[in-house]
């Protein structure tokens, strides 16, 4: 046990306690915090636009005045003086028209028309619409007009309903579902791609690096061949979860860097990329948990593969040869769970969950996005622990046969040969 | 040692005392790294077992053996001392020991500058010593050495003997490999000779070469080679710059070859040796080769 520990402990200082490592990290953190808070970054780096909008020469205002009931108030004049203390130079150029002069969608396609204000309902109980492309002025506008129209209410005043017209979409952003599937895909299925990849990169090249200098005789003839591989494989999750725990730390702290960004400064509050996630996942702490389990199961599996076809190569161009098929399955997954829901493949995602070389990237998605249900995922999750004890079971003593052996033959001789090996006698 | 229907050794059984140095002679692919292999326990032999001090080798004893392997099994991008402290590490030391031993025998060897150096960065020859050092770290009680003096120049295998000798004298068991007969001769007390996997010669190197009757006779002076030739038992002679060299099968014929020669005049050198391992060892293996 102590020599475990300590190759544990050796094998995950060699991973961490390294300039990559932690210059990586460095500039993973910053792009972290980068991306997420991008909306609020460009707000507050162009906020100094609303600032400029009251510079605007002339912003052409144009009012519909419907108002019923003792229709006594001047509204067009009164806004007029309001809005333009300075008449001679005037800043607001106000208009009174009728509801028939103009449309709405002629209204948002005229770039000369800025706002369009249309009073309507009663003094009483008025309502007002607003379309407005400078949206920084509706709160200006909104106490200008109730000053206005508390003058002439001042007995039971009630307070006007606002309605702020929205400008149509541009088709971009119609229909939050596929933007949502896509920030899913790639929020979830990337982060776990890669780093299922760093897994197999570090458990392949620590024990290749061992095996190719034969250091690896040495090694054994110090500790067992089975201590050696469980090492291996709890060093790289180890490292990973390490890995997963500082990425969450930089998603929280990036949370806090967009607090630095005052909600003040650029008018209105501008959500994080995260916020806008957590908004879209209602169920988000669950999918969480279940991202997490299956990228440490998922893993797991990827890392006993890897460290299989890492003791059957002989070089570091062996491994890199040997690890292909590991890689084309791992990449299998991440397409699957990149682009089969934004085909609506939801189906095909849901079989492909229960699947254990495909479920560790599939099958979060797949809950997240709905596919799955939570018995289903826990199904699926059961599924993939299952896979991973047999295939442990199995590939132990194939590892005690392989790690020490230096055959050049082909392949699926070699696997053969070692399978063939390791089960007909054991150390 | 069986891999499956190959046999790597057979039928192989020595046995070294404390303070013994064992030699263990073979060509390539004779089974000397399989013989190694399964004293370290990193292979199961298919019959027969390897005793240390009456208990199998196993992990509970490993950390009393220093293993030396042929080839370079060095991490090479590691520091000395890193790698040193990763292996001693290995061998259940602390790390204050590690340390303690690498100074001296970084200091024993010369080469106490490259402590912090980088494996890669080291002459053949220091990676050698590196190799070696890895190997005696836990001051083994049994020591195995694969060819340790492979590669070195004089000065170096010179450091090697004496760093050997000084484990003998402690009481540490030492099994060596080599090509290098002359070693071998004059280093141990015991040698097995492997071909093919199977038991040339075994035994006390002194009972070997007893044994083996085959003798030659170095003479300077006036001989008749024909003569000599034509003497019963005489397998061969051989006129070199400054003397003759007469092979004979055994002792007896060495008497048969002196009445000779006291007839000759100018003799000024008669003398019967005993044959070298070397010649031993291509006798015996040339012999096997013909069985096999």
């Amino acid at each position: 046990m102590k020599k475990f520990s300590f190759l544990v402990t050796h094998g995950l200082k060699k991973r961490v306690a390294r300039k990559a490592f932690i210059i990586s990290n460095i500039i993973i953190a910053i792009l972290l915090i980068a991306v997420v808070n991008l909306p609020r970054i460009i707000s507050f780096f162009t906020s100094d636009k609303i600032d400029d909008e009251p510079k605007i020469e002339v912003i052409n205002l144009y009012v519909i005045d419907e108002l019923t009931q003792s229709q006594t108030v001047k509204i067009t004049d009164e806004l007029d003086a309001k809005l333009n203390p300075d008449q001679a130079n005037k800043v607001f150029n106000i208009t009174e028209i009728s509801k028939d002069d103009i449309t709405i969608d002629n209204f948002w396609n005229d770039d000369t028309k800025h706002i369009l204000i249309h009073f309507t309902g009663t003094i009483n109980e008025p309502v007002i619409n607003m379309y407005n492309k400078y949206e920084s002025l509706n709160t200006i506008l909104e106490r200008e007009i109730e000053i206005i129209l508390i003058r002439y209410k001042l007995n039971d005043y009630q307070r006007p309903i606002f309605n702020y017209g929205e400008a149509p979409s541009t088709g971009d952003e119609g229909g939050t579902n596929p933007a949502f599937l896509n920030s899913m895909s790639t929020f979830l299925v990337l982060p776990l791609f890669i780093l299922i990849v760093f897994a197999i990169q570090f458990v392949g090249v620590d024990i290749i690096e061992e095996k190719s200098t034969k250091a690896i005789e040495i090694i054994i003839s110090s500790v067992p061949a089975r201590m050696h591989f469980f090492s291996k494989i709890v060093a790289s999750i180890l490292f990973i979860i390490i890995q997963g725990g500082l990425l969450i730390v930089y998603g929280l702290l990036s949370g806090l860097v967009g607090r630095a960004f005052p909600a003040e400064a650029i008018g209105e509050e501008t959500p994080s990329l995260l916020q806008v996630l957590a908004e879209m996942i209602p169920n988000w702490p669950l999918a969480l948990l279940f991202a997490i389990l299956f990228v440490i199961v998922g893993t797991l599996l990827y890392l006993v593969l890897a460290s299989l076809f890492a003791s059957m190569a002989t070089t570091q161009e062996d491994y890199q040869q040997f690890q292909t098929p590991v890689m084309l399955v791992l990449l299998a997954g991440f397409y699957i769970g990149m682009f089969a829901p934004m085909f609506n493949a939801t189906s095909f995602l849901k079989l492909m969950s229960f699947i254990p070389f495909f479920s560790p990237i599939v099958a979060p998605i797949a809950f997240t996005i709905g596919s799955l249900t939570i018995i289903e995922t826990v199904i699926s999750l059961v599924i993939l622990i299952a896979f991973l004890v047999i295939i442990t079971y199995i590939i132990t003593p194939v590892y005690r046969v392989a790690i020490l052996s230096f055959e050049q033959t082909k392949l699926l001789t070699r696997i053969k040969s070692y399978f063939k090996k390791g089960f007909a006698k054991t150390k | 040692m069986k891999y499956g229907d190959f046999i790597a050794v057979h039928d192989l059984s020595f046995t070294i005392s404390p303070g013994e140095i064992f030699g263990l002679l073979g060509t390539n692919g004779a089974g000397k790294t399989t013989t190694f292999r399964m004293i370290m326990g990193l292979l199961e032999p298919s019959r027969g077992e390897v005793l240390y001090f009456g208990e199998k080798v196993g992990y509970h004893n490993v950390n009393e053996i220093g293993y030396m392997i042929e080839e370079r099994s060095l991490l090479t991008k590691y520091t000395v001392k890193d790698l040193i402290l990763f292996l001693g590490r290995l061998k259940d030391l602390s790390p204050d020991v590690i340390l303690k031993r690498l100074d001296y025998w970084l200091e024993r060897f010369g080469i106490t500058e490259y402590k912090d150096k980088k494996i890669k960065e080291l002459s053949k020859g220091n990676q050698q010593k590196i190799q070696f050092i890895s190997a005696v770290i836990n001051n083994p009680k049994l020591l195995l050495l694969d060819e340790p003096f492979s590669g070195l120049d004089p000065i170096n295998t010179q450091l090697f003997e004496e760093a050997i000798r000084d484990f003998q004298k402690q009481g540490s068991m030492i099994v060596f490999s080599s090509h290098q007969l002359d070693y071998v001769e004059s280093f141990c007390e015991q040698i097995v000779i492997l071909e093919r996997g199977h038991v040339v010669i075994s035994g006390h190197i002194n009972d070997i070469k007893r044994d083996f009757k085959r003798q030659k006779i170095k003479i300077i002076g006036d001989v008749d080679l024909d003569v000599l030739r034509n003497i019963k038992g005489v397998l061969s002679v051989k006129q070199n710059a400054k003397e003759v060299i007469v092979k004979i099968e055994s002792e007896e014929v060495a008497e048969e070859v002196f009445r000779y020669v006291s007839t000759c005049k100018n003799i000024k050198k008669y003398d019967v040796e005993m044959a070298s391992l070397s010649e031993i060892f291509v006798a015996k293996v040339g012999k096997l080769d013909e069985k096999i």
